[in-house]
Protein backbone atom coordinates (compact mmCIF):
# COMPACT_ATOMS: atom_id res chain seq x y z
CA UNK A 1 0.00 0.00 0.00
CA UNK A 2 1.38 3.32 -1.00
CA UNK A 3 1.71 5.89 1.73
CA UNK A 4 -1.15 8.33 1.73
CA UNK A 5 1.21 11.27 1.55
CA UNK A 6 2.74 9.75 -1.56
CA UNK A 7 -0.69 9.37 -3.07
CA UNK A 8 -1.45 13.00 -2.35
CA UNK A 9 1.72 14.08 -4.06
CA UNK A 10 0.89 11.90 -7.02
CA UNK A 11 -2.56 13.40 -7.27
CA UNK A 12 -1.04 16.83 -7.18
CA UNK A 13 1.02 15.75 -10.13
CA UNK A 14 -2.11 14.71 -11.95
CA UNK A 15 -2.01 10.99 -11.31
CA UNK A 16 -5.52 9.69 -11.79
CA UNK A 17 -4.66 6.28 -10.49
CA UNK A 18 -3.58 7.79 -7.19
CA UNK A 19 -6.81 9.73 -7.07
CA UNK A 20 -8.73 6.54 -7.59
CA UNK A 21 -6.97 4.93 -4.68
CA UNK A 22 -7.99 7.81 -2.49
CA UNK A 23 -11.56 7.45 -3.71
CA UNK A 24 -11.46 3.79 -2.84
CA UNK A 25 -10.13 4.54 0.61
CA UNK A 26 -12.70 7.15 1.54
CA UNK A 27 -15.79 6.68 -0.57
CA UNK A 28 -17.63 4.35 1.74
CA UNK A 29 -17.23 6.46 4.82
CA UNK A 30 -18.10 9.65 3.03
CA UNK A 31 -21.08 8.03 1.39
CA UNK A 32 -22.25 6.97 4.82
CA UNK A 33 -21.81 10.44 6.21
CA UNK A 34 -23.76 11.80 3.28
CA UNK A 35 -26.41 9.14 3.49
CA UNK A 36 -27.10 9.87 7.12
CA UNK A 37 -27.27 13.51 6.29
CA UNK A 38 -29.97 13.17 3.70
CA UNK A 39 -31.37 9.65 4.20
CA UNK A 40 -31.45 9.37 0.50
CA UNK A 41 -29.20 7.25 -1.68
CA UNK A 42 -29.24 9.46 -4.72
CA UNK A 43 -28.44 12.63 -2.82
CA UNK A 44 -25.80 10.79 -0.84
CA UNK A 45 -24.16 9.70 -4.05
CA UNK A 46 -24.26 13.22 -5.41
CA UNK A 47 -22.76 14.64 -2.24
CA UNK A 48 -20.07 11.99 -2.22
CA UNK A 49 -19.19 12.69 -5.81
CA UNK A 50 -19.07 16.39 -5.14
CA UNK A 51 -16.75 15.86 -2.20
CA UNK A 52 -14.28 13.96 -4.35
CA UNK A 53 -14.48 16.48 -7.15
CA UNK A 54 -13.78 19.19 -4.64
CA UNK A 55 -10.82 17.21 -3.39
CA UNK A 56 -9.61 16.69 -6.92
CA UNK A 57 -9.88 20.36 -7.75
CA UNK A 58 -8.47 21.60 -4.51
CA UNK A 59 -5.76 19.09 -3.80
CA UNK A 60 -3.04 21.58 -4.54
CA UNK A 61 -4.30 23.76 -1.78
CA UNK A 62 -3.90 20.94 0.69
CA UNK A 63 -0.71 21.85 2.45
CA UNK A 64 -0.55 18.91 4.76
CA UNK A 65 -0.84 21.07 7.82
CA UNK A 66 -3.54 18.70 8.89
CA UNK A 67 -3.87 15.08 7.98
CA UNK A 68 -5.47 14.34 4.66
CA UNK A 69 -8.29 12.47 6.33
CA UNK A 70 -9.11 15.49 8.47
CA UNK A 71 -9.06 17.63 5.37
CA UNK A 72 -11.29 15.41 3.29
CA UNK A 73 -13.73 14.79 6.13
CA UNK A 74 -13.88 18.52 6.70
CA UNK A 75 -14.84 19.01 3.10
CA UNK A 76 -17.39 16.25 3.42
CA UNK A 77 -18.69 17.76 6.62
CA UNK A 78 -19.12 21.14 5.02
CA UNK A 79 -20.94 19.64 2.09
CA UNK A 80 -23.20 17.58 4.31
CA UNK A 81 -24.05 20.45 6.61
CA UNK A 82 -24.63 22.67 3.65
CA UNK A 83 -26.95 20.12 2.14
CA UNK A 84 -28.76 19.75 5.42
CA UNK A 85 -29.19 23.48 5.75
CA UNK A 86 -30.65 23.77 2.32
CA UNK A 87 -32.95 20.87 3.01
CA UNK A 88 -33.90 22.27 6.36
CA UNK A 89 -35.67 25.11 4.65
CA UNK A 90 -38.44 22.65 3.95
CA UNK A 91 -38.22 20.90 7.23
CA UNK A 92 -41.10 21.76 9.46
CA UNK A 93 -39.87 19.72 12.34
CA UNK A 94 -36.64 21.41 13.11
CA UNK A 95 -36.13 25.07 13.57
CA UNK A 96 -32.70 26.18 14.39
CA UNK A 97 -32.35 29.05 16.72
CA UNK A 98 -29.48 30.58 18.55
CA UNK A 99 -29.35 30.25 22.25
CA UNK A 100 -27.95 32.81 24.60
CA UNK A 101 -24.44 31.52 24.03
CA UNK A 102 -24.76 31.97 20.32
CA UNK A 103 -24.87 28.23 19.78
CA UNK A 104 -27.26 26.74 17.36
CA UNK A 105 -29.95 24.77 18.97
CA UNK A 106 -33.23 23.30 17.97
CA UNK A 107 -36.53 24.66 18.93
CA UNK A 108 -38.61 21.98 20.40
CA UNK A 109 -41.62 21.48 18.29
CA UNK A 110 -43.82 18.56 18.92
CA UNK A 111 -44.23 16.36 15.94
CA UNK A 112 -47.23 14.18 16.22
CA UNK A 113 -45.64 11.44 14.25
CA UNK A 114 -43.72 10.67 17.41
CA UNK A 115 -46.49 9.23 19.42
CA UNK A 116 -45.89 8.78 23.09
CA UNK A 117 -47.68 5.50 22.85
CA UNK A 118 -45.37 4.16 20.23
CA UNK A 119 -42.89 1.57 21.15
CA UNK A 120 -40.24 0.22 19.00
CA UNK A 121 -39.10 -3.03 17.68
CA UNK A 122 -35.62 -3.01 16.35
CA UNK A 123 -36.50 -1.96 12.85
CA UNK A 124 -38.92 0.52 14.18
CA UNK A 125 -36.33 1.92 16.49
CA UNK A 126 -33.98 2.30 13.60
CA UNK A 127 -36.55 4.20 11.60
CA UNK A 128 -37.31 6.40 14.55
CA UNK A 129 -33.64 7.18 14.98
CA UNK A 130 -33.38 8.06 11.33
CA UNK A 131 -36.40 10.30 11.56
CA UNK A 132 -35.13 11.82 14.74
CA UNK A 133 -31.78 12.55 13.14
CA UNK A 134 -33.47 14.41 10.35
CA UNK A 135 -35.23 16.56 12.89
CA UNK A 136 -31.98 17.68 14.45
CA UNK A 137 -30.15 20.78 13.42
CA UNK A 138 -27.51 20.10 10.77
CA UNK A 139 -24.75 20.62 13.32
CA UNK A 140 -26.23 18.27 15.85
CA UNK A 141 -27.00 15.70 13.23
CA UNK A 142 -23.54 15.81 11.85
CA UNK A 143 -21.72 15.43 15.10
CA UNK A 144 -23.75 12.30 15.77
CA UNK A 145 -22.95 11.04 12.30
CA UNK A 146 -19.28 11.60 12.92
CA UNK A 147 -19.11 10.12 16.36
CA UNK A 148 -21.83 7.54 16.67
CA UNK A 149 -22.03 6.26 13.14
CA UNK A 150 -18.50 6.69 11.94
CA UNK A 151 -16.62 6.31 15.17
CA UNK A 152 -14.42 9.36 15.01
CA UNK A 153 -12.73 10.29 18.24
CA UNK A 154 -13.43 13.57 19.98
CA UNK A 155 -10.04 14.77 18.84
CA UNK A 156 -10.65 13.85 15.22
CA UNK A 157 -14.01 15.56 15.31
CA UNK A 158 -12.44 18.61 16.87
CA UNK A 159 -9.98 18.78 14.01
CA UNK A 160 -12.59 18.20 11.35
CA UNK A 161 -14.97 20.77 12.78
CA UNK A 162 -12.26 23.05 14.04
CA UNK A 163 -13.66 23.10 17.49
CA UNK A 164 -12.20 22.68 20.90
CA UNK A 165 -12.52 19.18 22.21
CA UNK A 166 -14.63 20.43 25.07
CA UNK A 167 -17.03 22.00 22.63
CA UNK A 168 -17.21 18.74 20.74
CA UNK A 169 -18.17 16.93 23.90
CA UNK A 170 -20.82 19.38 24.93
CA UNK A 171 -22.27 19.59 21.45
CA UNK A 172 -22.31 15.83 21.16
CA UNK A 173 -24.01 15.47 24.52
CA UNK A 174 -26.64 18.02 23.57
CA UNK A 175 -27.18 16.40 20.21
CA UNK A 176 -27.70 12.99 21.74
CA UNK A 177 -30.00 14.36 24.38
CA UNK A 178 -31.97 16.13 21.70
CA UNK A 179 -32.19 12.99 19.65
CA UNK A 180 -33.51 11.01 22.55
CA UNK A 181 -35.96 13.74 23.28
CA UNK A 182 -37.21 13.85 19.72
CA UNK A 183 -37.48 10.11 19.35
CA UNK A 184 -39.48 9.78 22.48
CA UNK A 185 -41.26 13.06 22.29
CA UNK A 186 -40.25 13.56 25.84
CA UNK A 187 -42.25 10.60 27.03
CA UNK A 188 -39.73 7.99 26.45
CA UNK A 189 -38.99 7.27 30.03
CA UNK A 190 -42.57 6.87 31.00
CA UNK A 191 -43.60 4.55 28.25
CA UNK A 192 -40.95 3.25 26.03
CA UNK A 193 -37.67 2.64 27.62
CA UNK A 194 -38.30 -0.94 28.58
CA UNK A 195 -39.77 -1.67 25.20
CA UNK A 196 -36.74 -0.39 23.42
CA UNK A 197 -34.54 -2.49 25.57
CA UNK A 198 -36.68 -5.51 24.94
CA UNK A 199 -36.68 -4.89 21.24
CA UNK A 200 -32.95 -4.84 21.20
CA UNK A 201 -32.53 -7.90 23.28
CA UNK A 202 -34.95 -9.84 21.18
CA UNK A 203 -33.21 -8.98 17.99
CA UNK B 1 -25.76 17.39 45.95
CA UNK B 2 -25.71 17.62 42.21
CA UNK B 3 -28.92 17.84 40.32
CA UNK B 4 -29.84 15.54 37.46
CA UNK B 5 -29.13 18.37 35.10
CA UNK B 6 -25.55 18.46 36.27
CA UNK B 7 -25.14 14.89 35.10
CA UNK B 8 -26.79 15.41 31.75
CA UNK B 9 -23.62 15.74 29.73
CA UNK B 10 -21.81 12.90 31.40
CA UNK B 11 -24.85 10.68 30.99
CA UNK B 12 -24.81 11.34 27.28
CA UNK B 13 -21.08 10.74 27.03
CA UNK B 14 -20.75 7.83 29.41
CA UNK B 15 -20.60 5.12 26.79
CA UNK B 16 -17.86 6.90 24.91
CA UNK B 17 -15.62 5.70 27.69
CA UNK B 18 -13.94 9.03 28.05
CA UNK B 19 -15.10 10.06 31.47
CA UNK B 20 -12.56 10.13 34.22
CA UNK B 21 -12.72 7.52 36.90
CA UNK B 22 -14.06 10.08 39.32
CA UNK B 23 -16.74 11.20 36.89
CA UNK B 24 -17.78 7.63 36.32
CA UNK B 25 -18.01 6.86 39.97
CA UNK B 26 -19.97 9.99 40.68
CA UNK B 27 -22.33 9.24 37.85
CA UNK B 28 -22.84 5.65 38.91
CA UNK B 29 -23.59 6.74 42.40
CA UNK B 30 -26.18 9.17 41.11
CA UNK B 31 -27.73 6.64 38.78
CA UNK B 32 -28.19 4.20 41.62
CA UNK B 33 -30.22 6.79 43.42
CA UNK B 34 -32.06 8.29 40.49
CA UNK B 35 -34.27 6.05 38.45
CA UNK B 36 -34.97 8.53 35.68
CA UNK B 37 -31.26 9.08 35.07
CA UNK B 38 -30.77 5.32 35.17
CA UNK B 39 -33.36 4.97 32.43
CA UNK B 40 -31.77 7.72 30.46
CA UNK B 41 -28.41 6.02 30.68
CA UNK B 42 -29.95 2.80 29.44
CA UNK B 43 -31.56 4.73 26.63
CA UNK B 44 -28.22 6.07 25.54
CA UNK B 45 -26.80 2.60 25.59
CA UNK B 46 -29.53 1.29 23.33
CA UNK B 47 -29.38 4.29 21.06
CA UNK B 48 -25.63 4.30 20.63
CA UNK B 49 -25.47 0.58 20.14
CA UNK B 50 -28.12 0.82 17.49
CA UNK B 51 -26.36 3.57 15.63
CA UNK B 52 -23.07 1.72 15.55
CA UNK B 53 -24.22 -0.43 12.69
CA UNK B 54 -26.01 2.14 10.68
CA UNK B 55 -23.52 1.72 7.90
CA UNK B 56 -24.90 1.47 4.40
CA UNK B 57 -23.18 0.23 1.32
CA UNK B 58 -22.77 2.73 -1.45
CA UNK B 59 -24.16 1.76 -4.83
CA UNK B 60 -21.68 -0.15 -6.90
CA UNK B 61 -21.90 2.38 -9.67
CA UNK B 62 -20.75 5.25 -7.48
CA UNK B 63 -17.04 4.64 -7.76
CA UNK B 64 -17.11 4.65 -11.54
CA UNK B 65 -19.27 7.74 -11.58
CA UNK B 66 -16.84 9.62 -9.37
CA UNK B 67 -13.92 8.65 -11.55
CA UNK B 68 -15.79 9.56 -14.68
CA UNK B 69 -16.81 12.91 -13.24
CA UNK B 70 -13.27 13.65 -12.18
CA UNK B 71 -12.16 13.29 -15.77
CA UNK B 72 -14.50 16.11 -16.64
CA UNK B 73 -12.83 18.44 -14.24
CA UNK B 74 -10.80 20.83 -16.27
CA UNK B 75 -7.15 20.74 -15.58
CA UNK B 76 -6.40 23.66 -13.39
CA UNK B 77 -4.33 26.18 -15.10
CA UNK B 78 -1.81 28.24 -13.37
CA UNK B 79 -3.94 30.89 -11.99
CA UNK B 80 -2.02 33.71 -13.43
CA UNK B 81 -1.72 32.24 -16.85
CA UNK B 82 -3.36 35.01 -18.71
CA UNK B 83 -3.72 33.81 -22.26
CA UNK B 84 -5.41 30.57 -21.52
CA UNK B 85 -7.41 32.10 -18.77
CA UNK B 86 -8.92 34.44 -21.24
CA UNK B 87 -9.86 31.83 -23.70
CA UNK B 88 -11.32 29.53 -21.16
CA UNK B 89 -13.20 31.96 -19.10
CA UNK B 90 -16.68 30.67 -19.16
CA UNK B 91 -17.99 31.79 -15.89
CA UNK B 92 -17.33 34.77 -13.80
CA UNK B 93 -16.97 35.06 -10.13
CA UNK B 94 -16.99 37.87 -7.78
CA UNK B 95 -13.37 38.55 -7.47
CA UNK B 96 -11.95 40.61 -4.80
CA UNK B 97 -8.44 41.65 -4.58
CA UNK B 98 -7.19 42.38 -1.21
CA UNK B 99 -3.92 44.02 -1.43
CA UNK B 100 -2.30 43.80 1.87
CA UNK B 101 0.80 45.77 2.10
CA UNK B 102 3.61 45.46 4.48
CA UNK B 103 2.36 44.24 7.73
CA UNK B 104 -1.26 44.30 8.48
CA UNK B 105 -0.67 47.36 10.49
CA UNK B 106 0.43 49.12 7.39
CA UNK B 107 -2.94 48.96 5.92
CA UNK B 108 -4.28 52.35 5.88
CA UNK B 109 -7.65 52.12 4.51
CA UNK B 110 -9.34 50.08 2.00
CA UNK B 111 -12.79 49.16 1.11
CA UNK B 112 -13.58 45.86 -0.25
CA UNK B 113 -16.72 45.11 -1.93
CA UNK B 114 -18.08 43.47 -4.89
CA UNK B 115 -21.06 42.61 -6.87
CA UNK B 116 -22.91 39.43 -7.00
CA UNK B 117 -21.91 37.23 -9.80
CA UNK B 118 -23.36 34.21 -11.34
CA UNK B 119 -21.53 31.03 -11.95
CA UNK B 120 -23.26 30.43 -15.19
CA UNK B 121 -22.21 33.57 -16.87
CA UNK B 122 -21.23 33.12 -20.38
CA UNK B 123 -17.85 33.83 -21.73
CA UNK B 124 -19.21 36.92 -23.36
CA UNK B 125 -20.24 38.39 -20.12
CA UNK B 126 -17.28 37.03 -18.29
CA UNK B 127 -14.88 39.30 -16.65
CA UNK B 128 -11.41 39.71 -17.85
CA UNK B 129 -8.73 40.82 -15.62
CA UNK B 130 -5.39 42.19 -16.26
CA UNK B 131 -2.92 43.21 -13.75
CA UNK B 132 0.09 45.17 -14.38
CA UNK B 133 2.86 43.66 -12.44
CA UNK B 134 3.98 46.24 -10.08
CA UNK B 135 2.44 47.64 -7.05
CA UNK B 136 3.85 49.54 -4.22
CA UNK B 137 4.16 47.93 -0.91
CA UNK B 138 3.17 51.14 0.68
CA UNK B 139 0.25 51.86 -1.50
CA UNK B 140 -3.04 52.27 0.12
CA UNK B 141 -5.89 50.96 -1.72
CA UNK B 142 -9.51 51.39 -1.76
CA UNK B 143 -11.49 48.67 -3.28
CA UNK B 144 -14.85 50.08 -3.50
CA UNK B 145 -18.00 49.00 -5.09
CA UNK B 146 -21.60 49.64 -5.02
CA UNK B 147 -22.23 47.41 -2.10
CA UNK B 148 -20.86 49.67 0.46
CA UNK B 149 -22.00 47.44 3.24
CA UNK B 150 -19.11 45.22 2.45
CA UNK B 151 -16.37 47.35 3.63
CA UNK B 152 -13.01 47.08 5.10
CA UNK B 153 -11.93 49.95 7.06
CA UNK B 154 -8.59 49.92 8.64
CA UNK B 155 -7.57 53.19 10.04
CA UNK B 156 -4.17 52.43 11.37
CA UNK B 157 -1.36 54.08 9.58
CA UNK B 158 2.01 52.61 9.96
CA UNK B 159 4.71 54.92 10.93
CA UNK B 160 6.87 53.14 8.45
CA UNK B 161 4.61 54.05 5.66
CA UNK B 162 6.56 56.71 4.01
CA UNK B 163 5.10 56.56 0.61
CA UNK B 164 2.73 59.24 -0.24
CA UNK B 165 -0.23 58.14 -2.11
CA UNK B 166 -2.29 60.75 -3.62
CA UNK B 167 -5.89 60.42 -4.10
CA UNK B 168 -6.84 59.98 -7.61
CA UNK B 169 -9.89 58.91 -9.30
CA UNK B 170 -10.05 58.08 -12.89
CA UNK B 171 -13.08 58.98 -14.88
CA UNK B 172 -13.96 55.36 -15.01
CA UNK B 173 -13.79 55.08 -11.32
CA UNK B 174 -16.09 57.95 -11.01
CA UNK B 175 -18.38 56.40 -13.41
CA UNK B 176 -18.34 53.14 -11.60
CA UNK B 177 -18.98 54.91 -8.40
CA UNK B 178 -21.87 56.72 -9.84
CA UNK B 179 -23.61 53.48 -10.32
CA UNK B 180 -23.28 52.45 -6.81
CA UNK B 181 -26.97 52.06 -6.36
CA UNK B 182 -27.07 48.79 -8.17
CA UNK B 183 -26.20 46.48 -5.39
CA UNK B 184 -26.99 42.84 -5.65
CA UNK B 185 -27.02 42.91 -9.33
CA UNK B 186 -26.04 40.00 -11.41
CA UNK B 187 -22.61 39.65 -12.75
CA UNK B 188 -22.85 41.54 -15.92
CA UNK B 189 -23.89 44.66 -14.20
CA UNK B 190 -21.19 44.50 -11.66
CA UNK B 191 -19.13 47.39 -10.80
CA UNK B 192 -16.23 47.51 -8.53
CA UNK B 193 -13.64 50.10 -8.40
CA UNK B 194 -10.42 50.50 -6.73
CA UNK B 195 -9.20 53.86 -5.95
CA UNK B 196 -6.25 55.21 -4.20
CA UNK B 197 -6.62 57.34 -1.20
CA UNK B 198 -4.25 59.59 0.46
CA UNK B 199 -2.76 58.26 3.58
CA UNK B 200 -1.65 61.61 4.70
CA UNK B 201 1.84 60.34 4.94
CA UNK B 202 4.73 61.96 3.29
CA UNK B 203 7.51 61.41 0.87
CA UNK B 204 7.93 59.99 -2.48
CA UNK B 205 4.57 59.65 -4.00
CA UNK B 206 5.09 57.52 -6.96
CA UNK B 207 1.66 57.18 -8.25
CA UNK B 208 1.10 57.40 -11.82
CA UNK B 209 -2.09 58.17 -13.41
CA UNK B 210 -3.89 55.10 -14.38
CA UNK B 211 -5.17 54.96 -17.78
CA UNK B 212 -8.67 55.90 -18.50
CA UNK B 213 -8.80 54.26 -21.80
CA UNK B 214 -11.94 53.70 -23.63
CA UNK B 215 -13.57 50.37 -23.82
CA UNK B 216 -12.09 49.30 -27.14
CA UNK B 217 -8.67 50.38 -26.01
CA UNK B 218 -9.03 48.48 -22.84
CA UNK B 219 -9.98 45.36 -24.65
CA UNK B 220 -7.01 45.75 -26.83
CA UNK B 221 -4.84 46.12 -23.84
CA UNK B 222 -6.21 42.99 -22.39
CA UNK B 223 -5.55 41.16 -25.59
CA UNK B 224 -2.02 42.34 -25.58
CA UNK B 225 -1.53 41.37 -22.02
CA UNK B 226 -2.82 37.98 -22.74
CA UNK B 227 0.11 37.23 -24.91
CA UNK B 228 2.63 38.02 -22.33
CA UNK B 229 4.16 35.57 -20.00
CA UNK B 230 3.10 35.26 -16.47
CA UNK B 231 6.26 36.79 -15.31
CA UNK B 232 6.06 40.39 -14.63
CA UNK B 233 7.17 42.47 -17.42
CA UNK B 234 6.42 45.69 -15.85
CA UNK B 235 4.17 47.87 -17.80
CA UNK B 236 4.33 51.53 -18.30
CA UNK B 237 1.96 52.54 -15.63
CA UNK B 238 2.34 49.81 -13.15
CA UNK B 239 -1.35 49.77 -13.04
CA UNK B 240 -3.53 46.96 -12.15
CA UNK B 241 -6.69 46.88 -14.01
CA UNK B 242 -9.49 44.55 -14.03
CA UNK B 243 -12.08 45.00 -16.59
CA UNK B 244 -15.36 43.39 -17.04
CA UNK B 245 -15.74 42.92 -20.70
CA UNK B 246 -19.33 43.81 -20.61
CA UNK B 247 -20.94 45.99 -23.12
CA UNK B 248 -21.18 48.96 -20.86
CA UNK B 249 -18.68 50.79 -18.82
CA UNK B 250 -21.06 50.70 -15.93
CA UNK B 251 -20.78 46.99 -15.80
CA UNK B 252 -17.06 46.93 -15.48
CA UNK B 253 -15.07 45.65 -12.67
CA UNK B 254 -11.93 47.56 -12.53
CA UNK B 255 -9.08 47.53 -10.15
CA UNK B 256 -6.23 49.86 -10.45
CA UNK B 257 -3.12 49.92 -8.45
CA UNK B 258 -0.46 52.35 -9.31
CA UNK B 259 2.98 51.61 -8.29
CA UNK B 260 5.84 52.06 -10.66
CA UNK B 261 8.60 51.04 -8.36
CA UNK B 262 7.75 47.72 -7.09
CA UNK B 263 8.81 45.03 -9.42
CA UNK B 264 7.62 42.22 -7.30
CA UNK B 265 5.61 39.74 -9.11
CA UNK B 266 2.00 40.39 -9.12
CA UNK B 267 -0.66 38.21 -10.54
CA UNK B 268 -0.88 38.96 -14.15
CA UNK B 269 -4.40 38.01 -14.21
CA UNK B 270 -6.90 36.05 -12.35
CA UNK B 271 -9.01 33.74 -14.35
CA UNK B 272 -12.47 34.60 -13.31
CA UNK B 273 -13.80 31.18 -13.64
CA UNK B 274 -16.58 30.33 -11.33
CA UNK B 275 -14.29 28.83 -8.81
CA UNK B 276 -12.15 31.76 -7.95
CA UNK B 277 -13.78 34.03 -5.58
CA UNK B 278 -11.11 35.93 -3.90
CA UNK B 279 -7.58 36.91 -4.38
CA UNK B 280 -5.41 38.17 -1.66
CA UNK B 281 -2.09 39.68 -2.32
CA UNK B 282 -0.11 40.08 0.78
CA UNK B 283 3.21 41.74 0.95
CA UNK B 284 5.48 41.30 3.85
CA UNK B 285 2.84 39.35 5.58
CA UNK B 286 2.88 35.69 5.88
CA UNK B 287 -0.62 34.39 5.69
CA UNK B 288 0.50 30.88 6.22
CA UNK B 289 -2.46 28.81 7.06
CA UNK B 290 -4.59 30.12 4.33
CA UNK B 291 -5.02 27.34 1.95
CA UNK B 292 -4.69 28.53 -1.52
CA UNK B 293 -5.63 27.39 -4.91
CA UNK B 294 -2.49 28.45 -6.66
CA UNK B 295 0.32 27.79 -4.30
CA UNK B 296 2.84 27.25 -7.00
CA UNK B 297 3.15 30.86 -7.70
CA UNK B 298 6.69 31.81 -6.84
CA UNK B 299 7.24 35.39 -6.04
CA UNK B 300 10.59 36.98 -6.58
CA UNK B 301 9.94 39.06 -3.55
CA UNK B 302 9.97 36.56 -0.79
CA UNK B 303 7.74 38.78 1.24
CA UNK B 304 5.00 38.73 -1.31
CA UNK B 305 2.26 36.21 -1.10
CA UNK B 306 -0.45 35.68 -3.57
CA UNK B 307 -3.52 33.82 -2.81
CA UNK B 308 -6.26 32.96 -5.13
CA UNK B 309 -8.87 31.46 -3.01
CA UNK B 310 -11.50 29.18 -4.21
CA UNK B 311 -15.03 29.64 -3.11
CA UNK B 312 -14.69 26.91 -0.65
CA UNK B 313 -16.22 27.30 2.71
CA UNK B 314 -13.32 25.53 4.32
CA UNK B 315 -10.80 27.76 2.70
CA UNK B 316 -12.70 30.87 3.50
CA UNK B 317 -13.12 29.81 7.06
CA UNK B 318 -9.42 29.30 7.12
CA UNK B 319 -8.90 32.82 5.89
CA UNK B 320 -11.21 34.15 8.48
CA UNK B 321 -9.50 32.29 11.27
CA UNK B 322 -6.09 33.26 10.09
CA UNK B 323 -6.92 36.89 9.70
CA UNK B 324 -8.65 36.89 13.02
CA UNK B 325 -5.54 35.51 14.59
CA UNK B 326 -3.69 38.42 13.13
CA UNK B 327 -6.00 40.89 14.70
CA UNK B 328 -8.48 41.35 11.95
CA UNK B 329 -12.10 40.89 12.43
CA UNK B 330 -13.84 39.21 9.61
CA UNK B 331 -17.31 40.48 9.82
CA UNK B 332 -18.86 38.90 6.86
CA UNK B 333 -18.20 36.56 4.06
CA UNK B 334 -20.98 37.28 1.73
CA UNK B 335 -24.12 39.20 2.28
CA UNK B 336 -23.69 38.77 5.95
CA UNK B 337 -23.59 35.03 5.74
CA UNK B 338 -20.53 33.29 6.96
CA UNK B 339 -21.45 30.16 5.20
CA UNK B 340 -21.22 30.01 1.48
CA UNK B 341 -22.86 27.29 -0.41
CA UNK B 342 -20.32 25.25 -2.30
CA UNK B 343 -22.28 25.68 -5.47
CA UNK B 344 -22.07 29.40 -5.22
CA UNK B 345 -19.53 31.24 -7.24
CA UNK B 346 -19.84 34.18 -5.00
CA UNK B 347 -17.70 34.94 -2.09
CA UNK B 348 -16.52 37.96 -0.35
CA UNK B 349 -14.54 38.42 2.71
CA UNK B 350 -14.90 41.52 4.70
CA UNK B 351 -12.19 42.18 7.12
CA UNK B 352 -11.55 44.96 9.46
CA UNK B 353 -8.90 45.67 11.92
CA UNK B 354 -10.04 45.32 15.46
Amino acid sequence: MVEESTLIQQIKNGDEHAFEQIVTLYEKKIYNMAYRTCQNGQDAMDITQEVFLRVFRSIKSFKEESSFSTWIYRIATNMCIDFARRSAKNNTISLTVYDEDGNMTDMEIADETYSPEAYFEKEELRREIEKGLMALSPEHRHIIILRDMNGFSYLEIAEILKLEEGTVKSRLARARAKLVSIITNGNFFKENQSNISEGRRNS
Amino acid sequence: MKTCEAFAENLALFYDGTLTKEQQEELMQHVEECSSCARLLETYRVLLHEMEDFAVEPPESMHAKIMEASKQVPVKRKIFDLPRAFTTMAAAAAVVFLIINGTFGDLSKFYLSDNKTAANSTADSGQNATMAPAFDAKTDINLKSKESALAIDEKTNSSEDTTAVTKQESPKNKKAGSNSDQGNTPIDSSSTKLEKKSTGSSAHGQNKETTGSSEPEKKSEIANSSTSTQQNESTDTGALQQDNAGSQNESKIMYQITSPEDKAECPKTVPLSGSFALVIVAKGTDLTGIQIMAPNREAEDENAFYYAVNNDETLLTNIKDTLKAKGFEVTSFYNGAEYIEPSSAEALVVIEKK
